[in-house]
């Protein structure tokens, strides 16, 4: 059957199946830079700068978006002004988009029981998104002279005491325009998808963020804690882009842009509440991934290159940003390459399937494992869904790839006991099964967003997820997004609902 | 507390120092970690013979 194949068809081929390889490669090269973290952060220059000047407090505004936010504002606002921070040094600016519910009394509350420290500035019409509820709110702020920082959060989120001083230090830097945290999914009681992306914030902000710490460029600010030199957010116009819907993806580039260094602490932690369900995580990353597709192509001149942006342009920045954002290209590639293998040339296609799904076998326990220790305490509570991150079918295959005899008498034994002949046949489905199932994954993934829409189906839905898995589920977002952007579907503000459940 | 008695407590160095040695762990549990992946392949590829 090889005969049957030209040369370039097999490389051609070759390449479909492997570049489902890339992904996994490129997450090892990333995790592998996160122990350099250890030797290679910010934190000499900051204490360079704490032994010359002393304490680096900057006065800081606190801006706070919030639409019908009354389940959760009045404790955000007691959380933030009782941070360990100088009171002189902290001002709370609360955004009220036009709410409809409770959130004006609460506030109006709150501005009496802290005077001079907590300040309502409300919105008459509202509803055109988070970008320009921030807008109204930075228009005021930098119209006074007194903030030296400001620091956007969200609405629901929960500082640590010590959260804002540890991303203040660094702003002592002159270089320095920018500071974000480490955002932890904080709902308790924490429900399976509460649990996941518990885990996924390890992988995705603790873990990667540090590695872009290493590369000297972050991808993004995140929207719940970005802490901005008052030089540098004016440096951008003082204002958040309110054309995408990756305000903060597109904050954080135009930063770096403007030549100003942005940086990830992971020691500062914020607490947030996060999407219970997968219709409201779909809601969001989808959100998230549009921005994602409009970012790629508005800064299409800068990937690769380096002599146009000495950040932004490095391959590694590069390469870690276009592999989350092809990753559903790259999961059909491999299975389209395998399934036109399996009829061509078997013998070839198998050989290429045991030699990906090794390489995934090798990523998912190092990736796994690294994540459980860079944060051991979340990684106690999300354990089971860091394990099954990549679905329970994706498991089987690991399992099998690596140790093929054993499974094959095993699976042998289980047909034959149910009276079942392991045949050719039965034999030959199983393989087109385990071929098709990366880009069949995000399908199944989809499924269980479609079960949880429809009654009955949704006690399925996180059956599924665990079947197909949460890395596939953000796959299929991702490649849904594509199909939105493609067709020029509609930017609506989705907000995410909160119900007040971060403990912190 | 007044600004003043928070700022005693604060010891921002040896927050900084706290910080930096979490970092500098993160190179060892790395290290642990792959040297558990090789004794993994090194136990599968004996067990293959």
């Amino acid at each position: 059957m090889a005969s049957a194949l030209d040369t370039t068809a097999l490389i051609v081929l070759t390449g479909m199946v492997m570049a489902g390889a890339i992904p996994l490669v490129a997450a090892c090269y990333q995790f592998s830079l996160i122990g350099l973290h250890g030797i290679r952060n910010h934190y000499p220059r900051v204490e360079q700068a704490l032994r010359e000047h002393g304490d680096a407090t900057p006065r800081t505004a606190i801006v706070v978006p919030a639409w019908n936010e009354a389940a959760v504002i009045a404790t955000t606002v007691d959380r933030l002004v009782a941070m360990d921070y100088p009171e002189d040094s902290l001002r709370v600016y609360v955004v009220d988009d036009a709410s409809t519910d409770a959130t004006p009394e609460v506030l109006r509350a709150k501005e009496l029981e802290y005077p001079g420290r907590v300040f309502h500035l409300r919105r008459d019409k509202g509803g055109e998104g988070k970008a320009h509820t921030l807008n109204h709110g930075l228009g005021v702020i930098l119209a006074d002279d007194w903030c030296e920082a400001l620091l956007i959060i969200d609405a629901d989120v929960i500082f640590e005491p010590e959260t804002l001083r540890k991303m203040a230090r660094h702003l002592s830097d002159p270089e320095v325009g920018a500071v974000t945290a480490y955002i932890k999914e904080g709902s308790r009681p924490a429900n399976y998808m509460a649990r996941f992306i518990g885990f996924e914030y390890i992988t995705a902000q603790a873990a990667s963020r540090r590695a872009q710490n290493v590369l000297g460029v972050l991808a993004c600010l995140a929207g719940g804690a970005q802490l901005h030199k008052r030089e540098s957010l004016e440096a951008i116009g003082g204002r958040i882009d309110t054309s995408s819907l990756a305000e903060d993806t597109f904050t954080t580039f135009m930063t770096q842009r403007e030549g100003w260094r942005v940086l990830f602490d992971g020691n500062a932690i914020v607490w947030a509440e996060e999407p219970a369900d997968i219709l409201g995580l779909w809601k969001q990353r989808l959100r998230w991934a549009r921005g994602n597709v409009q970012v790629s192509l508005r800064y299409m001149w800068v990937w690769f290159r380096r002599d146009r942006d000495r950040r932004l342009g490095g391959f590694s920045f590069g390469l870690f940003w276009f592999t989350i954002f092809l990753m559903p290209i790259f999961m059909i590639s491999a299975s389209v390459g395998l399934v036109i293998l399996f009829f061509v040339d078997f013998p070839y296609s198998w050989t290429l399937f045991r030699v990906l799904w090794i390489t995934n076998a090798v990523t998912y326990l190092f990736v796994t494992l690294f994540s459980f220790t860079i944060d051991p305490a979340t990684a106690r509570r999300t354990w089971f869904e860091g394990l099954m991150f990549p679905g329970a079918v994706a498991l089987v295959i690991i399992v099998y790839t690596c140790f093929p005899p054993l499974f094959e008498d095993y699976l042998r034994g289980a047909f034959e006991a149910v009276g079942v002949p392991a045949d050719g046949l039965l034999v030959s489905l199983a393989i087109l099964f385990a071929y098709v199932w990366l880009a069949g994954s995000m399908v199944a993934a989809w499924a269980a967003k479609e079960a949880e829409g429809r009654g009955r189906l949704r006690i399925l839905s996180p059956a599924l997820v665990y079947t197909a898995g949460y890395g596939p589920l953000l796959c299929a977002i991702t490649f849904t997004a594509y199909v939105k952007e493609a067709r020029g579907a509609e930017m609506k503000w989705d907000k995410t609902e909160k119900t007040g459940k971060v403990l912190g | 507390m007044s600004d003043s008695g928070r700022r005693e407590q604060w010891h921002p160095l040896r927050e900084l120092d706290r910080d930096r040695r979490t970092e500098r762990r993160l190179l060892w549990k790395e290290l642990a970690v792959l040297a558990l992946l090789v004794a993994l392949v090194l136990l599968r590829v004996a067990f293959a013979r």
